[in-house]
């Protein structure tokens, strides 16, 4: 593996320290107030180019009152909207940096996971809204957590749809990922929709339960722990870069036990997915634009500032979002997601040991239950970048299909829809390519800790011994020669 | 009332808040199936159209407020985006009101309430208050024709007007038309011509694209809550009038002027049943109709004078209780009561301690005792020879000329009748 270092291109500026040691980056949705050297918050959009945010994200205030320094921000799709950090202000491509090659580094949290991959920074804070953390995790072969809706504030987050969106964090191990996430996740009074201390402790009760069944955990080992595979994850061989075989033996051998499920609503969660996230997108981007009212030419200036202002597939979205809500569509587009939102959430409680915490009465755990849902995080490794006769500023004729990309989303829109934590973290590399991909862990909601100690226990331990065991095979090989 | 409810957020072409929506909640009420009843008596003010009347209240809704706009009359619109974003509460009544009055008595009975709760300041002018008036109409006996809303009425002589012009327009469309409907449409209203103009039709009604707004989390109303507010209700306007009608004997009109003393909190009320009953319940109970007459009469006709308007401190409850007192035992005369007042709110002091008895008696106010009231007129008789002997002649009339001049020496202290008996009996007594 020669990872290439260089993360000059995940940067929306060029940093302004150099170590790495206590610094993060923050994805450029993401206020960051910095007085002394003032960097623009522009959400990789024309449209908020050189906006300097009047205020510093809740979020980024914790970390630097924890003591790290915010090394810079990092692009992004613009807006959050796409899964390669291809849609960026300037069409500049962001490049994974794992190894030679042009590859995308996934999106839209694409940037944060390149300069924590290039080791540049300990972390990041992302955003992610149906998978923009996990899915260039998986491609860059970092840690990536979406913690559970309503967990870090969003107070100073540029919206793209209100209902789904979280910040997370991107770290090269799980116990880093733990530190920046305890670091941020606070209650927040300027955040309506952020968990209240009452709710939290409920969750860290409910976790507490769930822990005592756990007993390897403080160990090393996962006896006690219930892992659960949903059956609608299982994708054929062409959709599954990695077999999951070899990471799941090892995690029986470390106690765990496995039981097949099924959330039947899986399948459809990516339509569902499209239409809220663009209803909303529709709706929160509709404060861009300057001015709403005045003369006819101010009025026509305004439509110009959002027809330029806004890129391809933003307009795109905003136009679909628009439609799901107009009264003609919105009974058979809008109402049908949110009540498959509904279902998929019943569906990922039935399954679930320990009860929702938010729910009114805590219901005694089902012991058929499980405490972690695992399926990898991608239909396949990081892709190759939209060549230069692919770009988006070309004509859609010219483009591959939109579909593709979309379809990336498939296994991370679910959690996203159930507001529930999921971290995707490097389970091991393809056979085919040698690139990266992760395996993702959904917990009850509230359990980030738990997700995170699974994933240090049981898949860092497996990528780690697959790692040694590559290199044995390759210095082997360079022995031959 | 509702237990939960979620916020809706609308989408519409004019976004004019900062994240370009107002949020409703059509689809979740907080209360529903409401009324609020109108009395034949009171609510109608100068109108001869006052039959009882119960305006159902179809639901309540939170809304959240956009902007305020101000038309002017070239056609220029102002917009005021400070109250964007600020929870507001939209009341939708069934189609229960008849005529422009029973509109306006609803109005200004809803305006009441909402005062005396505290709940808005009810400005319609300021846009604290405002009003959207549907209007459909019939012949007797047949179905309503299809109605017209009149958007944002921002007064209640206004709303009368616009509903009356609406009204007519209505009437002259199916005198011209029998067989067509009228165009459904959303109006406004302009105020200098006294006539609605259309704003839209119902083909170019605006979709709102309603969706419910993540950010605002569902309400949770906890019975507690409601029980609390139930329990903490003050006494509302329409109540207030029946009871103190009802206790004291005192007239609707006196009640509503008791009212328009402090709409918010009834300390109007307060400071009348302050000094008719006193502080602890061992208290004399002065006459209601009395105590009321001289509020309205003696301290706010002198305020008015005085170009002061009312508070609860200017003359506190209980100075005025103990001047009523005063002229009650007979310790000092209505007439020099009334001086009373008068002199202690020209001193502007009133609202510091107050010693009522000892300023009378200062100023020479108080009573004449029966006593001195006999020196004063034995000084009469001797001052006056002639008419006392007019009267002793048998002009008993005379006599007056001398409580004249009684009340003269005793800068109206003396009782004037005390004085003319006094003076009758000292000039029999003394026959030569």
């Amino acid at each position: 593996m020669n990872r290439t270092r260089c993360a000059c291109s995940a940067w929306t500026r060029p940093p302004i320290i150099a170590q790495r040691k206590g610094t993060i980056g923050a994805k450029d949705n993401i206020f960051w107030r910095n007085t002394s050297t003032p960097i623009p918050t522009e959400c990789d959009s024309q449209i908020l180019h050189d906006f300097l945010p009047p205020f510093t994200a809740t979020a980024v205030t914790h970390l630097e009152k924890g003591g790290w320094n915010v090394k810079g921000k990092t692009r992004m799709d613009e807006f959050g909207m796409g899964s390669m950090t291809a849609n960026t202000q300037n069409g500049e491509r962001v490049v994974n940096p794992w190894a030679g090659g042009e590859r995308s580094a996934g999106g839209s949290s694409g940037g944060s996971a390149v300069v924590v991959a290039a080791g540049e920074v300990e972390g990041a804070l992302g955003t992610d809204t149906g998978g923009s953390i996990r899915l260039p995790a998986s491609y860059c072969g970092v840690v990536g957590l979406k913690p559970s809706y309503g967990m870090v504030s969003r107070h100073g987050v540029v919206s793209y749809a209100d209902s789904l969106d979280c910040v997370g964090v991107l770290a090269n191990s799980a116990s880093d990922t733990l530190r920046i996430f305890k670091a941020v996740s606070y209650p927040d009074p300027n955040d309506p929709t952020c968990a209240s201390a009452r709710a939290r402790q409920r969750a860290a009760d409910v976790e507490m339960q769930t822990r005592r069944r756990i007993r390897g955990l403080e160990r090393g080992r996962l006896n006690g722990l219930r892992i659960g595979l949903p059956i609608e994850t299982h994708l054929p061989p062409d959709q599954t870069p990695l077999p999951l075989g070899p990471l799941l033996k090892h995690l029986q051998a470390l106690g765990a036990t496995l039981v097949p499920i099924s959330i039947p609503t899986i399948p459809l969660c990516l339509p569902a997915y499209y239409v809220l996230a663009c209803a909303e997108a529709s709706s929160t981007l509709a404060r861009f634009g300057g001015g709403w009212y005045g003369t006819d030419s101010e009025r026509k200036a305004r439509e110009e500032v959002r027809r330029a202002g806004f890129g391809r597939e933003v307009r795109k979205r905003i136009i679909a979002g628009t439609w799901a809500l107009t009264a003609g569509a919105f009974n058979n587009s809008y109402l049908k997601a949110l009540q498959l939102r509904h279902n998929l959430r019943k569906d990922y409680q039935a399954v679930f040991r320990a009860p929702h915490p938010l729910t009114s009465d805590l219901e005694t755990p089902d012991e058929r239950g499980v405490d972690v849902i695992l399926h990898p995080t991608a239909i396949q490794t990081a892709p190759l970048l939209p060549s230069a006769d692919n770009n988006p500023s070309q004509p859609p004729s010219t483009r591959t299909t939109d579909t593709a990309e979309y379809a990336q989303d498939i296994l991370t829109v679910p959690a996203s829809l159930a507001g529930l934590p999921s971290v995707s973290v490097p389970y091991g590399v393809s056979e085919t390519d040698g690139w990266p991909i992760g395996v993702s862990l959904t917990g009850q909601w509230g359990m980030e800790r738990l997700v995170l100690d699974v994933a240090r226990v049981g898949v860092e331990t497996h990528y780690e011994a697959g790692q040694a065991a590559h290199r044995h095979v390759r210095d082997g090989e360079a022995g031959l020669e | 009332m509702h237990a939960v409810d979620q916020g809706i957020k609308q989408e519409s072409s004019r976004p004019n808040i900062e994240n370009s929506s107002g949020a409703e909640m059509q689809r979740d009420p907080i209360a529903t199936n409401g009324f609020l009843d109108i009395d034949s008596q009171g609510d109608f003010e100068g109108s001869t159209d006052s039959q009882p009347l119960r305006v159902r209240i179809q639901q309540i809704q939170i809304e959240q407020d956009t902007a305020k706009t101000t038309r002017l009359n070239d056609g220029s619109v102002f917009v005021d985006l400070n109250r964007a974003g600020s929870g507001l509460m939209e009341i939708v009544t069934e189609a229960d009101m008849r005529s422009p009055a029973q509109a306006a008595a609803f109005v200004k009975k809803l305006q009441a309430i909402l005062r005396r709760l505290n709940a808005s300041d009810g400005d319609m002018e300021k846009g604290s208050l405002r009003v959207d008036a549907n209007v459909s109409i019939h012949r007797a006996g047949t179905p309503f024709g299809t109605r017209c809303e009149i958007k944002n009425l921002n007064s209640v002589r206004f709303m009368q007007q616009a509903l009356d012009y609406e009204r007519r327009r209505h009437v002259a469309h199916y005198l011209a038309h029998p067989e067509t409907a009228i165009r459904q449409e959303t109006r406004g209203f302009n105020e200098s011509l006294g006539k609605t103009h259309t704003l839209r039709t119902k083909e170019d009604a605006e979709d709102y694209r309603y969706m419910p707004d993540p950010n605002l989390a569902p309400m949770v109303i906890a019975d507690v809550y409601l029980d609390r507010l139930a329990t903490d209700l003050p006494e509302l306007p329409g109540a207030a009038r029946h009871r103190l009608a009802a206790e004291y004997g005192i007239t609707h009109t006196d009640v509503d002027t008791l009212l328009s003393l402090d709409e918010f909190n009834g300390q109007g009320i307060q400071y009348f049943e302050a000094v008719v009953k006193g502080t602890s319940s061992t208290d004399k109970h002065l006459d209601g109709k009395k105590a009321v007459n001289w509020i309205t009469h003696e301290l706010l006709g002198r305020l008015a004078q005085r170009e002061e308007s009312w508070d609860a401190q200017r003359f506190p409850a209980q100075y005025l209780r103990e001047l009523l007192c005063m002229t009650e035992n007979g310790d000092i005369t209505g007439s020099s009561a009334k001086n009373l007042l008068k002199h202690i709110l020209e001193q502007n002091n009133a609202s510091g301690q107050l010693d009522i008895g000892s300023i009378a008696k200062d100023l020479g106010l108080l009573a004449q005792g029966s006593d001195e009231l006999e020196e004063l007129c034995k000084a009469v008789i001797q001052k006056l020879p002639k008419e006392v002997e007019s009267i002793r002649k048998g002009k008993v009339n005379v006599v007056m000329r001398l409580v004249g001049e009684v009340m003269k020496d005793s800068r109206g202290t003396a009782d004037a009748r005390k004085a003319k008996d006094i003076l009758l009996g000292l000039i029999e007594q003394n026959k030569p």
